[in-house]
C-alpha cells in the first residue's frame, strides 16, 4: 500500500492499514484504514512502526500541563481571581482568548490568606493548567510560575525585582506577590 | 422578458461550455492574515472569501457542548455581490444556507477534540453567478484545514441543474434560474459519503440517480483542485520557514 513516498498528504487520503503502522500525530483509523486527518510530511518510525504526518499548522488550545500566559482580570473573590489566557509556551499564538481561573489554594506553595497577597488586576502571570476544559483552572505554585510584570497598585509605576520582593522606585514601597523567577524587570 | 435559448442543439451551453464542463476553478489558501485559516475561491464568476477562527472559547458560553466542539458557519452575501444591491442584513436564504454548510462541513470536522469550544467559519460571497454555495463548502474546508483543525476529509461540493431536459453539471446564476430544477450535493471524496443533497424543481428518479452520479463526477474534478492547493500551499509555507 502507498508504495511511492508521497510528499505531501493532505485529510482523508489513507496512508496505510492498521496491521503496517501505529496512527501517530494527525493520522486517525478507521475501519482498520490510517488516513491522515491534517495536511503535512508523512512521518514514519520504522523502529516503533508509527507513522505520523508532520502538520505546517497545528490549532492551539490549553491542555493539562501546559505553561500559559495570562493576564488578570478580574479577582473574582478573596479566594481567586479570573486570567486571560493570552499563549501558550510552546504553541504558536492564540487568537483568541481563554478564561482560567486562580484558586489560592493552588497559587503557592505556602499558605496564603487571600488572592490579593498572591497578585492583583492587571498583573501578567506564567500557570500552569490544571484541568482541560473552560474555565481553566491555574496553578502558580512552582518556581517558575507566578507573576513575571506588574505595575505599581498605587502610581502604575513598572514594578522591579529587588532583593526577591517587587519595588515600585516612584513610591518606594515594596508589593507583597508570589513573583515567578523569571520576572522580567529586575533591579542590577 | 423574453427567455433565451440556453443550450443550442449541439449541446453548447450559454456560456460555451459542455454540458458536463466546469468552469475554471481555482482556490488559493492562506489569504487572510487575522484569521486561523482561510480561503479565496474563484469558481468562474463566483468568487467567495472564507475565514475559519478557532477553536477558541464559546461566546456566549452557553452554546458549549460538553462533549465536542460547537461549529458556527456564516453565509454572507457582500451588497455588491448581485447585480441589483443586496441589503447587507442576513437574509432568509443567507440563514438557510449558513445552516447548510455546517452540516454539510460537520461530519468532517473531529469535534469531539475539543469539548467546550466553537469554531467559526465566515464565508463572504464577494461576486454571485451560481452554485455559491457548493463554493463556499468546497473553499471552507480547505480554510479549517489551513486553520490546522483535523479533518475526516475534505469536503467537495458541486451543483447539477435540468435545463431545457438536460442534466448540466456546475450551474451558473442563468441556468439556476431558468432551469427546471437545481440540485447541489457536497461529498467527502475519499469516504464517498455524501453530506449535502438539496433538489429544487422536479426530476424523474431516473433523472434524479443520474445527477447525483454527475454531481459526484463533478466534485471529484473539485476534489483534485482542492488538493492541489493545499499541496501548493503547504510546499510554499515549508520553503519560507526553511530560508
Amino acid at each position: 500500500m502507498n508504495k511511492e513516498k508521497k510528499a505531501v498528504a493532505v485529510p482523508g487520503e489513507q496512508l496505510g492499514v492498521e496491521e503496517e503502522y501505529m496512527p501517530g500525530a494527525g493520522v486517525y483509523l478507521e475501519d482498520g484504514k490510517l488516513y491522515s486527518s491534517t495536511v503535512g510530511t508523512l512521518d514514519i518510525d520504522t523502529k516503533n512502526r508509527r507513522i505520523g504526518i508532520r502538520a505546517g499548522n497545528i490549532v492551539a488550545i490549553p491542555e493539562v500541563g501546559d505553561i500559559v500566559e495570562g493576564v488578570v482580570i478580574s479577582p473574582l473573590k478573596e479566594d481567586s481571581a479570573m486570567i486571560k489566557i493570552i499563549a501558550i509556551r510552546g504553541k504558536k499564538n492564540l487568537t483568541g482568548t481563554f478564561t482560567g481561573i486562580l484558586h489560592v489554594s493552588q497559587a503557592a506553595k505556602s499558605y496564603v490568606n487571600t488572592i490579593y497577597d498572591v497578585l492583583n488586576l492587571s498583573d501578567r502571570i506564567l500557570a500552569k493548567v490544571v484541568t482541560s476544559w473552560t474555565p481553566y483552572q491555574l496553578s502558580t505554585a512552582d518556581d517558575d510560575l507566578g507573576v513575571i510584570y506588574a505595575t505599581c497598585t498605587k502610581c502604575g509605576e513598572e514594578l522591579v525585582l529587588k532583593r526577591g520582593r517587587l519595588f515600585c522606585n516612584r513610591d518606594k514601597i515594596f508589593e507583597r506577590k508570589k513573583v515567578s523567577r523569571l520576572y522580567l524587570l529586575r533591579e542590577e | 422578458m423574453e427567455k433565451k435559448k440556453l443550450i443550442t442543439d449541439d449541446g453548447i451551453r450559454y456560456d460555451g461550455r459542455k454540458l458536463d464542463e466546469l468552469r475554471p476553478i481555482k482556490f488559493q489558501i492562506g489569504t487572510l492574515k487575522n484569521a486561523d485559516g482561510s480561503a479565496y475561491v474563484e469558481w468562474g464568476r463566483t468568487k467567495i472569501l472564507v475565514g475559519v477562527f478557532g477553536p477558541r472559547e464559546s461566546h456566549p458560553k452557553h452554546l458549549a457542548l460538553a462533549d465536542r466542539c460547537y461549529i458556527r458557519a456564516r453565509y454572507h452575501m457582500a451588497p455588491f455581490s448581485v447585480e441589483e444591491r443586496k441589503s447587507p442584513a442576513p437574509s432568509r436564504r443567507e440563514i438557510e444556507l449558513s445552516k447548510v454548510m455546517r452540516e454539510a462541513l460537520e461530519p468532517a470536522i473531529f469535534a469531539e477534540f475539543f469539548p467546550r469550544t466553537t469554531i467559526d467559519i465566515f464565508a463572504e460571497v464577494l461576486q454571485a453567478d451560481g452554485s455559491t454555495r457548493c463554493a463556499a463548502i468546497s473553499a471552507a474546508s480547505l480554510a479549517l484545514t489551513d486553520a490546522g483543525v483535523p479533518m475526516r476529509d475534505l469536503v467537495s461540493s458541486m451543483a447539477v441543474a435540468k435545463v431545457e431536459g438536460k442534466l448540466v453539471l456546475d450551474v451558473i446564476d442563468q441556468e439556476d434560474k431558468q432551469g427546471d430544477s437545481d440540485m447541489p450535493m457536497a461529498i467527502m471524496p475519499s469516504k464517498n459519503v455524501i453530506t449535502l443533497i438539496q433538489m429544487d424543481g422536479l426530476l424523474t428518479h431516473e433523472e434524479f440517480i443520474q445527477s447525483v452520479e454527475l454531481a459526484k463526477k463533478g466534485c471529484m474534478e473539485v476534489y483534485a483542485k482542492q488538493k492541489e492547493a493545499l499541496e501548493e500551499h503547504f510546499k510554499k509555507t515549508m520553503d519560507r520557514e526553511e530560508v
